[in-house]
């Protein structure tokens, strides 16, 4: 007896030595990756750097309040617009878009397979690939393409460099988002449909329900746990998109389409590729500003879903 | 958290009727595929275009008058233009070199971190592992914006910045929604075969190596190639890490900003078949692999 209890806390703390050390690199990689980084962050959000010598500094208010003056905040006021436009316009057209495909994918009608392929082709090719194939397209193929109907029906002008430099280009742009954006969403989506019970289906035909009843109140309850964790995960979306920006733009993104992800993203490579950190300390205090934003609006969000959503049982 | 991964089953039932509904998808689907096809269609034209009939002769639309492969045609023009992208004249051979590193290496380390992680929280039951997990849910739901600055900072500090090992420490982490699929999956595995192998004698370390993650190789492959396409298509992660280890994807974005030899979209456009190309054929062999392993549920915590 004594020498089976002694061989089972030999195995319990061989396992206790094995569970430790398999466990420290990822606590110490989360702890200085996530937590450090993350309260670097807040710290930087508070300090000058002396532009002669990084390692000198001193704490101040002003990284967040010349936010809200002169260019800075005519910046951030249009940023956000587009942000908050971008989210509603993706909210309102490539959400609903993203579940009728997935539903069309989960009935398994005619090419559901190879549409399913399609739609995730875009999220395996650089965004620089496509961005550029579309941009180019829409700039200069586009405008060739178009112009006989010009001639033949008389209509307005067609735009030259359509993408780049048209009044159309935030639809140009917002286009192509939506388009390239339904590829993990409908997989997901799709995935999770299968699950359902097809006697759930079956009893609900016998009911008399049709695709649309049976898409609103059978398919969407079933799979509102998987659509909620991105409703959820998508909120801080608006302050972290980028809708491709740099990969249609680079640098140069026209006003009408900068968001605040761009924004950020911009103004940290820029001083990273000069090598410029004080300039840090003002993005910095930008993110924490937009944290203290995002945090309460998602649990916001998800104490809705919770509550008002529709429920599997 | 509710069921996370199962397996992608297809389902043998009837094809059912087509609805009102149905047929519309069915035509904005088949609407959607035409533009994609037509765009990479384009694009494949474009690059059999000599320069000059794009940019002199006014056919942007159209088909090649004739087809540009002399002495290799863009494609073999870009490679050797390749090194003129960047400031460091990074040949093609050395970009490529970066990018495999960069996206294999990270990939295969993030991956491994994650399920390894994901296997030690859903069999050793002890106080960390709830931790850990709830850490990985409360930083899916937390909303952390733009800490970039403060990576770059400390990546400096650590002196992992501009090193391609540094960018593997970087993304070493268990953090994310491939923790959940690979914590699901071990949860669900029958304590039976580790108890089995216990009393034959395996160690906790054999145990993981040859029970557990076999019967997980299918998942982590899976999540393996998910995460090798996304770090061989980023470039601005590695614009702004590795200003001197240049990657393809960076190389293709530089080409699109680079004037002189490069401002003929026949001969930018190679640089972007060159870039998808092997992920276009990873994609034919493993679409199955890719499309079809993966789902997640709910996340409550």
């Amino acid at each position: 007896m004594a020498i089976k209890k002694k061989s089972i806390f030999r195995a319990e703390r061989g396992s206790l030595i094995f569970y430790s050390l398999m466990m420290i690199w990822p606590i110490l990689q989360f702890c200085v990756f996530y937590i450090g980084v993350n309260f670097n962050s807040v710290l930087l959000a508070f300090k000058e750097i002396d532009p002669l010598d990084y390692s000198k500094y001193t704490y101040t208010f002003d990284n967040f309040t010349n936010w809200f003056k002169g260019s800075s905040w005519l910046e951030l006021k249009n940023s956000l617009g587009v942000s908050l436009k971008v989210y509603v316009i993706s909210l309102a057209i490539g959400v609903p878009l993203g579940l009728f495909f997935s539903y069309y994918i989960y009935k398994k009608m005619p090419l559901a397979t190879f549409y399913r392929v399609m739609l995730f082709l875009p999220s395996i090719l650089s965004s620089v690939v496509l961005a550029r194939l579309y941009q180019y397209f829409t700039d200069w193929a586009l405008p060739e393409l178009l112009a006989p109907l010009h001639i033949e029906y008389g209509t307005k002008d067609v735009p030259t460099l359509f993408a780049t430099n048209s009044e159309y280009k935030f639809v140009a742009v917002m286009a192509f988002n939506i388009f390239v954006s339904f590829g993990t969403t409908v997989l997901m989506y799709s995935n999770k449909m299968s699950t359902i019970s097809p006697e759930i289906i079956e009893s609900a035909h016998l009911d008399g329900a049709g695709a649309l009843t049976e898409f609103f109140y059978v398919v969407l309850p079933l799979s509102f746990s998987t659509i909620s964790v991105f409703l959820v995960t998508g909120v801080a979306g608006i302050f972290t998109n980028q809708i491709n920006n740099y990969a249609l733009f680079s640098f140069q993104a026209p006003t009408e389409v900068v968001t605040v992800g761009y924004l950020i993203y911009n103004k940290t490579r820029h001083a990273a590729s000069i090598n410029r950190m004080p300039d840090f300390p003002f993005v910095a205090a930008l993110a924490v500003m937009l944290t203290l934003v995002a945090v309460p609006l998602t649990y916001g969000v998800r104490f809705l879903l919770n509550k008002f959503g529709p429920k599997e049982d | 958290m509710a069921s996370i991964t199962k397996l992608f089953k297809p389902r043998n039932e009837k094809r059912e009727k087509m609805s009102l509904l149905t047929v519309i998808m069915c035509i904005i689907l088949a609407v959607y595929c035409i533009v994609l096809l037509a765009l990479i269609f384009w694009g494949l034209i474009t690059v059999l275009k000599h320069p000059e009939e794009f940019l002199n002769g006014h056919n942007r639309a159209g088909l090649p008058k004739y087809v540009f492969l002399d002495k290799g045609g863009n494609f073999v023009r870009a490679m050797k233009l390749w090194h003129k992208t960047t400031p460091e004249e990074t040949t093609f051979v050395e970009s490529l070199l970066n990018s495999i590193l960069y996206a294999a290496g990270g990939a295969f380390i993030n991956t491994l971190v994650q399920c390894l992680t994901a296997y030690l929280c859903a069999r050793y039951k002890y106080k960390l592992s709830k931790i850990v997990y709830g850490a990985v849910i409360v930083a899916m739901i937390l909303p952390i914006v733009g800490s970039l600055a403060s990576e770059i900072e400390m990546a400096k500090r650590f002196g992992l910045y501009d090193q391609i090992w540094g960018t593997w420490i970087m993304k070493a982490n268990f953090l994310g929604l491939y923790f959940l699929v690979f914590h699901e999956m071990f949860s669900s595995m029958p304590m039976a075969y580790s108890e089995a192998a216990k009393i034959d004698g395996a160690n906790d370390w054999s145990i993981f190596w040859k029970i557990a993650f076999p019967l997980a190789v299918n998942t982590f492959m899976t999540v393996l190639l998910i995460n090798f396409v996304a770090l061989w298509n980023d470039f601005q992660m590695s614009l702004v890490y590795l200003p001197t280890h240049h990657t393809m994807a960076e190389c293709v974005h530089r080409a699109f900003e680079t004037t002189g030899d490069f401002t003929a979209p026949p001969l930018r456009f190679a640089f972007t078949f060159i870039l998808m190309t092997p992920i276009l054929i990873l994609f034919l062999c493993f679409h199955k692999r890719l499309l079809g392993n993966l789902t997640i549920g709910g996340v409550k915590g």
